[in-house]
């Protein structure tokens, strides 16, 4: 990956993560759901079959009681037992007279119900007797023959349930019924007189069945023990071997469910037995329905993902959008500061850090140029203050009074001081000619103030005397041009000559403190306390600008003690212009005994030996 | 800057597209459940006392639920009603069903509209009864050969080869008629052909068929056997021999299982009735539309079963299911 990649915007970082982590926590709780979701819809379906299984089978279970119930309350009617089980040949009274009877108790107990469709018992001794006198038995049927006999006889004293069939045993009707019969025995004996028969009206259970769906394709059959159909829904195909049921695993297996995988697909069959007739209720769920279920909600999943992801993606843009914007303004903004324009504020009132960052941008661009232009303030005052300095190097005043001692001087044929003064003028004069740097080597700084003292003391003649010690590692240093003579001119001006013996003017330079200092020490007049406390209050008062631009101050110049006061002035200020606060001029003074001006300096080297070892 | 964004917006479509692309089945599925067929049955009676075809609706929803289909079932109020047949073919060809299911009640009066609706491409298949066109796809109906021969060997193994027997059929020129015949007179091919004493016509009528059999009785003294090959011409029959008390000298075996056959045969008047299987009709006939719809080959007929019963046999698991498959509503 040499290639230089372009770097990446907050953006589209923002909007990738947002919709990383949204598609992500979508994927997740999808899966979850789905997961939890699926295996609940399964087992519900299982549930729901197993319930409706169970609900058909308890009614089911709920008729047989009933039927049973009616058979219990007919054995024990005595009408009933004297009747089947006499063997005396009845009068025809007698007869009619039981009949009416037992017909009108089995009629009572038919109506208690309308799913009873037959209430009817058959002696041995070949009386038979129905619910409802007006029924005719069809003459086609041989009730010894009949399944339902057969069966109670089979097992005296307990039910037989039939599977559903026709019932043709009354004339001119073939209704679908399901028939419960059991002996009835004698109390005492047990002896069996007879069988008793009650049909319930299959529609019941038709009805009953018909109402459960098991979803589209699915259906619920019943088998009796012996594997007949007691309800199918497609028992014609199935006798006409159309269709095949699974009644062989049904009837083998414990209830419970298994699952068939043949050319109609999966099914689940669910089976409950009932243990009073023993049919096995058999529900049918085609796995593809279920499947249909669940493909239903895998789509409903992946959707819903999709759409929270969609969702994720233009928000995540909205957002890290209008977070962006006002940075991406903040930076073009700060690359016009780059180009140095300064003269621009950012736009951006919104409330949180953006908006802070903003108005803190604005607030520093507003500082950077409040110090640009002081700054060129500053250099402007520099110049300004540098030109004060060098008029006030050679004034007219001075350049006449030299002149003047220069001709006193020939005049009294002092030729060797006309040469001196002349040298020292001359030289004086070129150094002040000389523009150049602002700093210049404390060597130089010397040398012209010596040139001045030289000159001066020829003026002054005894009166003045001066010595100059400066250590020679001070020498090649760096000071700002002409800083000394307003000091040593103050000194003669203010010290010497008020003085009436003859003064000393003492010049020395040494490093104290990591610093330079220069003392000027003259003998005079000194200050008074008050006086130097003036001065000093006069340094510390930071008004370069009164003694620069001040025109009465500039105008009083011409004056010589004012000039001289605004000279000390103008070094002070220069120095801490160049180099700040903590440099300037320090002035002691005791009356009588003389002034003390240090120089403070910091160590500056010329710009050839900044880097040698001092 | 300009590229990346674009990329992301591209992205941001092609997930929106496949989301599109991919979801647009699951939205019309979640909106409307899998393309059913568009079925229409269009029978020769709906009529709710027509117990035969009342059977033939339920295995035709039997198939429908198997097969997934909600199949639209009309027809005319009145088995013999042709007109009414026609203007209701008429309208179903107007929804431009993609399959017909025809029970035609008019062997040609239904075929123009039968043609019609193929060439519109609408699948067609007849019904129970066939159609005089080639245009149905199929056509799915009892073997009324094979119902003939179960009739005429029931007949042949009843009656002694020396007495000679009759067939009463319902109308000349019916198919049903034709090929129930075809079946009794091939099974008593080995008989002496004078003495199977030829086919009568009873019109559908059972006071017709009630007269031939007893001119029949009259005629022919020692006549051993009757065959009649639909339900009115047996129901005629039965109530002629019942009337003269013949019932034990002259055997009777018929077609259909209307209650009154079936209480001749569990009295003995009818020794046997073949009985046709509706149900099975009606679902073998959705089954082999839907699979000519759905691309799988049929035969050009289908036949479905029919079975002989006798009294014996009535009320066996199989047999009582058919010869009554209804069951009642409860008493009121």
């Amino acid at each position: 990956m040499k290639r230089q990649r372009k770097p990446r915007r907050i953006q589209t970082t923002i909007a990738l993560a947002f919709t990383a982590v949204v598609f992500g926590t979508a994927l997740v709780i999808a899966l979850f759901s789905y997961t939890f979701t699926q295996d609940a819809v399964q087992e519900t379906s299982q549930d729901y079959t197993g319930q409706l299984i169970s609900q058909v089978q308890t009614s089911i279970d709920s008729y047989i009681t009933h039927m049973e119930n009616i058979t219990e309350v007919v054995q024990l009617n005595e009408q009933v037992q004297n009747y089947i089980g006499g063997t005396r040949t009845l009068s025809p009274a007698e007869e009619a007279n039981y009949r009416a009877r037992i017909t009108s108790f089995l009629n009572a107990i038919s109506r208690t119900r309308n799913d009873i469709s037959l209430i009817l018992i058959a002696g041995t001794n070949g009386r038979v007797i129905i619910h409802d006198a007006e029924i005719v038995l069809n003459p086609a049927v041989v009730i010894p023959d009949q399944n339902w006999y057969t069966a109670a006889l089979a097992n005296p004293g307990s039910a037989a349930v039939s599977s559903s069939h026709v019932q043709n045993i009354v004339e001119g009707e073939y209704r679908w019924v399901i028939t419960l019969s059991r002996t009835i025995d004698d109390p005492v004996t047990g002896e069996t007189y007879g069988v008793m028969l009650v049909d319930l009206n299959f529609s019941v259970i038709n009805t009953l069945v018909n109402r459960i769906s098991l979803g589209k394709k699915g259906y619920l059959f019943i088998v009796d023990e012996e594997g007949r159909l007691v309800y199918h829904p497609r028992q014609e195909l199935i006798y006409s071997n159309l269709e095949t049921e699974h009644i062989d695993r049904v009837l083998t297996g414990s209830p419970g469910s298994f699952i068939v995988t043949d050319e109609k697909g999966e099914r689940l069959y669910t089976i409950r037995a009932s243990r009073r007739t023993g049919w096995r209720t058999v529900g049918v769920n085609y796995a593809a329905e279920m499947v249909r279920n669940r493909v239903t909600i895998q789509r409903y999943y992946v959707f819903g993902t999709l759409i929270a992801v969609v969702v994720a993606i233009v928000v995540s843009f909205l957002i890290s959008h209008r977070i962006s914007r006002p940075i991406l303004r903040l930076r073009t903004s700060m690359q016009a500061v780059e180009q140095g324009n300064f003269d621009i504020s950012v736009d951006i009132t919104s409330d949180n850090e953006i908006g802070a960052l903003a108005k803190d941008f604005n607030i520093m661009i507003a500082q950077i140029r409040e110090l640009v232009r002081r700054n060129a303030q500053e250099q402007e005052l520099k110049r300004k203050s540098e030109l004060m300095a060098l008029q006030n190097q050679i004034t007219p005043h001075f350049l006449y009074n030299t002149l003047d001692s220069i001709i006193w001087m020939a005049e009294g044929k002092q030729y060797s001081n006309v040469v001196t003064t002349v040298s020292a003028l001359a030289k004086l004069l070129r150094l002040s000619i000389s523009r150049g740097d602002e700093l210049i080597a404390i060597r130089d700084e010397i040398e012209h103030i010596r040139n001045y003292l030289t000159i001066q003391k020829l003026r002054y003649q005894d009166k003045l005397d001066f010595s100059i010690t400066v250590d020679d590692s001070v020498l090649s240093l760096q000071t700002p041009k002409v800083i000394l003579q307003p000091l040593v001119e103050n000194a003669i001006y203010h010290g010497i000559k008020n003085k009436d013996a003859a003064g000393h003017v003492t010049i020395s330079g040494t490093i104290e403190d990591h610093r330079v200092v220069v003392s000027i020490v003259d003998d005079g007049a000194g200050m008074s306390p008050e006086r130097l406390e003036q001065v000093r209050e006069e340094l510390a008062g930071n008004n370069l600008r009164s003694t620069v631009d001040n025109p009465a101050v500039s105008q009083g110049l011409h004056h010589p003690h004012r000039r001289i006061r605004v000279g000390v002035r103008n070094v002070h200020d220069r120095i801490q212009l160049y180099f700040g606060k903590e440099y300037g001029l320090v002035f002691q003074s005791t009356p009588t005994s003389g002034t003390v001006v240090e120089v403070h300096l910091p160590i500056v080297h010329s710009p050839g030996e900044e880097n040698a070892p001092s | 800057m300009h590229r990346r964004n674009g990329i992301i917006l591209v992205t941001f479509a092609v997930i929106l597209l496949v989301a599109g692309v991919f979801g647009w089945p699951f939205i019309h599925e979640i909106v409307q459940p899998s393309g059913d067929e568009l079925i229409y049955v269009v029978l020769k009676t709906t009529g709710p006392h027509m117990e035969f075809w009342q059977i033939v609706r339920a295995g035709i929803q039997a198939a429908a639920t198997e097969y997934d289909v909600s199949p639209t079932i009309v027809g005319p109020l009145w088995e013999k009603d042709v007109d009414e047949q026609i203007q209701i073919l008429e309208e179903v060809i107007e929804n431009r069903p993609d399959g017909i299911l025809l029970a035609a009640s008019d062997f040609n009066r239904l075929v123009p509209l039968a043609d019609k609706a193929a060439a519109l491409g609408i699948t067609v298949v007849t019904l129970d009864s066939a159609l005089n066109s080639d245009t149905p796809a199929s056509f799915v109906a009892t073997d009324n050969v094979a119902a003939g021969i179960k009739a005429g060997e029931e007949i042949g193994s009843l009656v002694p080869g020396n007495r000679p027997i009759a067939i009463v059929s319902h109308i000349q020129g019916v198919a049903t008629a034709i090929d129930r015949e075809t079946g009794v007179r091939s099974a008593l091919s080995p008989r002496n052909p004078a003495l199977i004493l030829g086919t009568f016509y009873s019109l559908n009528d059972t006071e017709r068929a009630y007269a031939i059999v007893s001119r029949l009785v009259e005629q022919y003294p020692d006549l051993g056997g009757i065959v009649a090959l639909n339900e009115n011409s047996t129901v005629g029959a039965g109530r002629a021999l019942q009337d003269m008390g013949l019932q034990d000298r002259i055997h009777l075996v018929g077609f259909d299982n209307s209650r009154e056959e079936i209480d001749f045969l569990e009295k003995g008047v009818v020794k046997a009735l073949v009985v046709q299987k509706p149900f099975n009709m009606g679902y073998v006939g959705i089954r082999t539309l839907l699979e000519i719809l759905r691309g799988r080959p049929v035969e050009p007929i289908i036949y479905t079963d029919s079975v002989l019963v006798r009294q014996e046999n009535m009320f066996t698991e199989e047999n009582q299911k058919l010869l009554f498959p209804i069951v009642q509503d409860r008493n009121p």
